[in-house]
């Protein structure tokens, strides 16, 4: 439907009608107008244009206001002959149209306006209101037409579901409505909305009948034949499952429109002038940045549509229509230089890049090949055919392109390029990369490697993180590369764990034969792309050292040249800048750790990398592994610990294990040579302080040390007794003073050595007998044997009791012991020896006592009975302690006696202390006591000191206790048996 | 329902990407990757507008003939990606939504476990489990 076809119509007739007349009302559509519309809706400013034709040629069906131009000046004639005139004039139009009479003169004017009672209607041609009153009765009629379509549409819309509704017809019926909104200047969005509700009406079509078949599909698999059957789609729908026998681009058509109102077009047909129409409107509106936005979805519902309805069609006969679309659209862009390169028409070109390329492959268009078959470029007729005549909005590159791959070729880059540059434009970078992936498969077709590999690397920044598609993007670049760059992506590529085992040895192998074909200049890469640097510990001193720690995700073993560059000095700042980005550059390794060549296993390995001549200090700082003499993988340059040199001395370090005392024990001394190294046959002066004897008994020996180059060992091994002075302590220093021409000054060493064991001793006694018991324990945790004990008295003699000969073993924590019995008087000193063994190196220890007088001079006795009369104790009765105290010989002094009796068993009910006067050999008491608890209760102690009473030397008494052993208890430890109280009743 | 679904890091590095077809993971694993330009381009205009900021659903982010594909960030910026078929038209936004807010629950309890590194790929069964019923829609 034109949108002239639906201009307001104004009519004219009578004499008046001239060229004037005929100007005057053309510049009815100069200026925009309020429209006030009813239902609410918002004022708009809109500009009617309207079509003049004489009142007999009029066409009906068009909002129409009707003119009468009247020729009359002069007031008389008006009334003769021209008021009637008018009046049946009047008569003869429908009711509810509007109409104006438009008179010469503004006399007769008034006399009209007066006479016919229509002040509004009729009008002087000088009035300047003649236009905006003609303006006004427009809108009126437009709004009246406009309000009853309106009805028409939504009463049709209600319709939709009803047998025999048809979407042509209802399109027809909204078109009109769009079409007199369209000839509205200003309110074309209004006209839009039309033509997107119809979109979306067919689009809830299609997308219900799609549910429908769905629905019904299931319902019919499982049988559920009582549950009713979701009602068919209608049968119009049915036309646009028709196959597809033409794929035209956008352009109206009006075959295409009789064939939409008929029910009888193609899908694409109908969604091609819907959007024709949108794209019209658009454009008068000013709005082309919403074309290219509207068009992508169109595209993608279509292709939707396409298959939800079954549309049968030529193998690419859809993307050829995409790809036209898409053309026509960024032709249309074009004009407007903000839009193409806009997000939308980049997104469309990206889009139409993506079908080229489906359309190029199918019919052999794409580089590379063997051209298109005979087969292929009838398809590529056929669909050339389909796309119609001229399209109308350019496009025809789509036709060249599908008759010739250098014309395909060219069209295809064009659009990638412009896509590409637009996304990079405005940061889409993963989409502008992900189009120069495929701009590089494209490349790589053409034969043009390395053009794709510049593209692929930049695709393979984009997915850093993405292992999937690293692995996919670099097996890809593996195909354009060549020298050392294959040979980076080989490897990468061998040690990415995602890939099958395989595959990798697969690259690993590769990798190897492509190492054979590169030049001795051989290429570096970044060690952490196939090993991870897991430590590196350095070890300083004279022999430098680095305990290096890798994994390796290699598939298979290497042997490699390792190397750890010292960074002496700092960087150069200079160095960085002119390093390339990506590129790892090998530093200065003229200072470096390195060992032979040594083979990395898949996994983790660790192996040590020795300073080689000079020694250095500084950061340890890369890393180098180099494969083959050709592939260097070099860590980033980092610290990665500083090792350092110890320059000077030749230092000593004692290495033994526990050193026992007493015992001839051996011992290594460690010369490691500093700097200057050790001369053959120098002489070392050792000494030995005072308890310690080295060699064959001396405090001083000399050695000689062998040739010693700097930073190796010489191992010298000593002999050495030592003999602490006393038992007190158990672990012993001794300090070595060593003298050379190696050192300035002396060298002190000093040794630790342990006493084995210690000893104890215990008197019993037995009435008058004296036995004397020597316990030994291992001081050293560690065995030893025990043999000849012997005990030497000052005075007396001693007899060992007998047990057995043989020496014993003394284990930790187990001690020994030895008795003899003592006949000794007043104090002595003995000394105990013993001899021994441990692992067959013999020693001795001894130790010695002194004893004090120890000989037993009073015995005592108690006893506990029961009170007179009674037998048995029981508790809480009173009971009778007898103490016996017998003196061996006559003492010359007083004794006291204590009762110390346990609180809590005993209750001394008397006296609990006295004074003795040995002037008898004997004594007998009775101390009262009373037991609190019944059972087997201790009895109660006694004990006996020495008194000595006070005298002119002091005021009080003195109390001095006898010495061990020499008062014995005879009833020590006896218990007294207690019953239990008697209860009185 | 879903036929692809995604967790991706704060450092845009997958942590999770399952597919209901296997072997059209990388198809997916391109197309995730590719929604991540859009997923930006919404963040930063998030951001500038002072706009809800609890709303976390950031929509359709990309469709093809074939694929919707749907986005979602969480406040410490990790990104949900959920792809859908084009020709499954019943399902709707809040469908969309609803999966979005389960993922996002599920996510948190694997956030949760102590034993988690946030750094590592998700191995969770738990959460495998969901995205699984996720995919053959049941949710």
């Amino acid at each position: 439907m034109n949108y002239e076809e639906s201009k307001a119509v104004i009519t004219y007739t009578g004499e008046g009608w001239n060229a004037n007349a005929k100007s005057l009302l053309e510049a009815v559509g100069a200026d925009s107008f309020e429209w006030r519309r009813p239902l609410g809706r918002g004022p708009k400013h809109v500009r009617v244009e309207a079509a003049l034709f004489a009142a007999a040629e009029a066409p009906s069906n068009r909002p129409m206001i009707h003119t009468f131009w009247s020729a009359c000046t002069d007031v008389d004639t008006w009334r003769s002959s021209e008021k009637d005139r008018v009046e049946r004039w009047i008569r003869s139009i429908a009711a509810g149209v509007e109409w104006l009479v438009v008179l010469a003169a503004p006399k007769v004017a008034d006399k009209a306006r007066t006479e016919l009672k229509q002040s509004e209607r009729c009008i002087s041609s000088r009035d300047p209101a003649l236009l905006r009153r003609v303006r006004q009765m427009l809108l009126t009629a437009i709004s009246n037409e406009e309000q009853r379509l309106g009805q028409e549409v939504r009463r049709e819309r209600e319709r939709r579901n009803e047998q025999g509704w048809s979407f042509g017809e209802y399109l027809a019926l909204q078109e009109q409505l769009a079409a007199l909104l369209g000839t509205l200047k200003g309110a074309e969005d209004e006209a839009l909305v039309q033509y997107d509700e119809l979109d979306a009406l067919f689009t809830q079509f299609v997308r219900n009948a799609s549910l429908i078949g769905k629905v019904n599909f299931v319902l019919r698999n499982e049988k559920q034949q009582h549950l009713n059957f979701l009602s068919e789609p209608p049968p119009w729908l049915n036309s646009f499952s028709a196959p597809l026998k033409e794929w035209r681009g956008l352009g109206i058509d009006s075959n295409a429109r009789f064939a939409i109102v008929n029910s009888d077009a193609s899908l694409l047909q109908l969604r091609v002038y819907l959007f024709t129409r949108q794209l019209n409107l658009l454009l008068k509106m000013n709005q082309p940045q919403q074309i290219a936005e509207r068009c992508l979805p169109l595209l993608q519902i279509c292709s939707n549509e396409l298959r939800i309805l079954e549309v049968d069609f030529p193998e690419g006969a859809a993307s050829c229509w995409a790809v036209q679309v898409s053309l026509q659209v960024l032709h249309v862009c074009r004009k407007y230089p903000d839009q193409v390169h806009s997000l939308p028409a980049a997104t469309l070109c990206d889009y139409a890049c993506q079908k080229l390329f489906q359309l190029g492959e199918l019919l052999g268009l794409m580089p590379g090949g063997q051209g298109p078959s005979s087969a292929q470029i009838d398809a590529a007729l056929w669909l050339g055919a389909g796309l119609g005549p001229e399209p109308p909005f350019g496009g025809e590159q789509l036709k060249e392109a599908l008759g010739s791959p250098a014309a395909f070729q060219k069209l295809y880059l064009e659009l990638a390029e412009l896509a590409l540059g637009t996304f990079k434009h405005l940061g889409r970078s993963r989409s502008a990369r992900q189009l120069g992936h495929q701009l590089a498969n494209f490349h790589q077709l053409r034969g043009d490697p390395h053009l794709a590999a510049a593209y692929l690397s930049d695709a393979l920044t984009a997915v850093e993180g993405w292992p999937t598609l690293e692995i996919h993007i670099l097996s890809q670049l593996a195909e354009c590369l060549t020298g050392e760059k294959l040979a980076m992506a080989r490897a990468r590529l061998a040690a990415s764990l995602t890939l099958e085992l395989e595959v990798r040895k697969q690259h690993w192998h590769q990798l190897l034969q492509i190492l054979k074909t590169l030049d001795d200049d051989g290429c570096v890469m970044p060690l952490e792309e196939v090993f991870d640097l897991v430590s590196v510990t350095p070890i300083s001193g004279h022999r430098q050292q680095a305990y290096v720690n890798i994994n390796s995700r290699l598939p298979e073993a290497v042997l490699v040249n390792p190397s750890l560059s010292v960074q002496t000095s700092l960087p150069q700042v200079s160095r960085k800048e002119s390093n390339p980005r990506g590129r790892r550059l090998r530093g200065n390794f003229s200072a470096c750790l390195s060992s032979e060549p040594i083979k990395i296993q898949p996994g983790l390995n660790e192996f040590i990398l020795n300073a080689q001549g000079d020694l250095h200090t500084g950061h340890l700082s890369q890393l180098s592994l180099i494969m083959n003499d050709k592939m260097d993988f070099v860590s980033a340059e980092a610290r990665l610990g500083i090792i350092e040199v110890k320059k000077g001395e030749t230092t000593i370090s004692v290495e033994s294990g526990q050193l026992l005392a007493r015992m001839p024990q051996k011992f290594q001394l460690r010369f490691t040579a500093g700097t200057d190294g050790i001369e053959e046959g120098t002489e070392v002066t050792i000494k030995a302080p005072r308890g310690l004897s080295l060699g064959d008994g001396g405090r001083q020996i000399v050695i000689e040390l062998p040739k010693t180059e700097q930073g190796q060992d010489t191992v010298v091994t000593l002999e050495a007794i030592a003999t602490p002075p006393s038992a007190k302590s158990t672990d012993i220093e001794y300090g070595l003073t060593l003298t050379s021409s190696l050192w300035d000054q002396a060298y002190p060493v000093s040794v630790h050595f342990t006493v084995p064991v210690a000893a104890s001793v215990k008197l019993h006694t037995a009435m008058k007998t004296k036995f004397l018991q020597v316990v030994v324990s291992s001081t050293c945790r560690q065995r030893l044997m025990l043999s000849d004990p012997t005990l030497e008295l000052s005075l007396g003699t001693c007899t060992p009791l007998p047990i057995s000969s043989k020496p014993l073993t003394l284990d930790p924590d187990r001690p020994l012991s030895y008795i003899w019995q003592l006949e000794i008087e007043g104090p002595i000193r003995a000394k105990f020896n013993v001899n021994l063994t441990k692992d067959e190196v013999n020693g001795a220890y001894n130790c010695e006592f002194e004893l004090a007088e120890c000989a037993t001079m009073i015995f005592v006795n108690s006893k506990v009975a029961a009170a007179s009369g009674a037998e048995v104790c029981r508790a809480n009765a009173m009971c009778h302690l007898h103490l016996t105290v017998e003196a061996s010989e006559a003492i010359g002094y007083s004794l006291m006696y204590e009762l110390l009796a346990d609180q809590s068993m005993w209750a001394v009910c008397g006296r609990t202390a006295g004074v003795l006067n040995l002037d008898q050999p004997s004594h007998n008491l009775v101390l009262e006591v009373m037991p609190l608890t019944s059972g087997f209760l201790p009895h109660p102690q006694v004990r006996l000191s020495k008194y000595i009473p006070a005298n002119a030397g002091s005021t009080h008494p003195k109390l001095e206790p006898f010495g061990p052993g020499q008062v014995y208890n005879k009833s020590k430890s006896l218990q007294v048996h207690v019953l239990p109280a008697i209860q009185s009743s | 329902m879903a036929v692809c679904v995604a967790v991706i890091g704060k450092d845009n590095a997958p942590k999770y990407v399952s597919c209901l077809n296997p072997n059209m993971e990388l198809d997916f694993h391109y197309k995730v990757h590719n929604a991540l330009d859009v997923v930006e381009e919404k963040m930063s205009a998030n951001g500038k507008a002072s706009g809800d900021i609890r709303e976390l659903y950031l929509g359709l982010l990309n469709s093809t003939d074939d694929h919707k594909i749907f986005g979602y960030v969480t406040n410490t910026k990790i990104k949900f990606v959920i792809v859908t078929e084009s020709a499954n038209t019943s399902l709707r936004d809040n469908e969309v939504r609803m999966m979005f807010r389960r993922l996002h629950s599920v996510y948190a309890d694997v956030v949760c476990n102590p034993f988690y590194n946030p750094s590592e790929p998700i191995s969770s069964k738990a959460f495998n489990e969901t995205v699984r019923n996720m995919m053959a829609g049941n949710l």
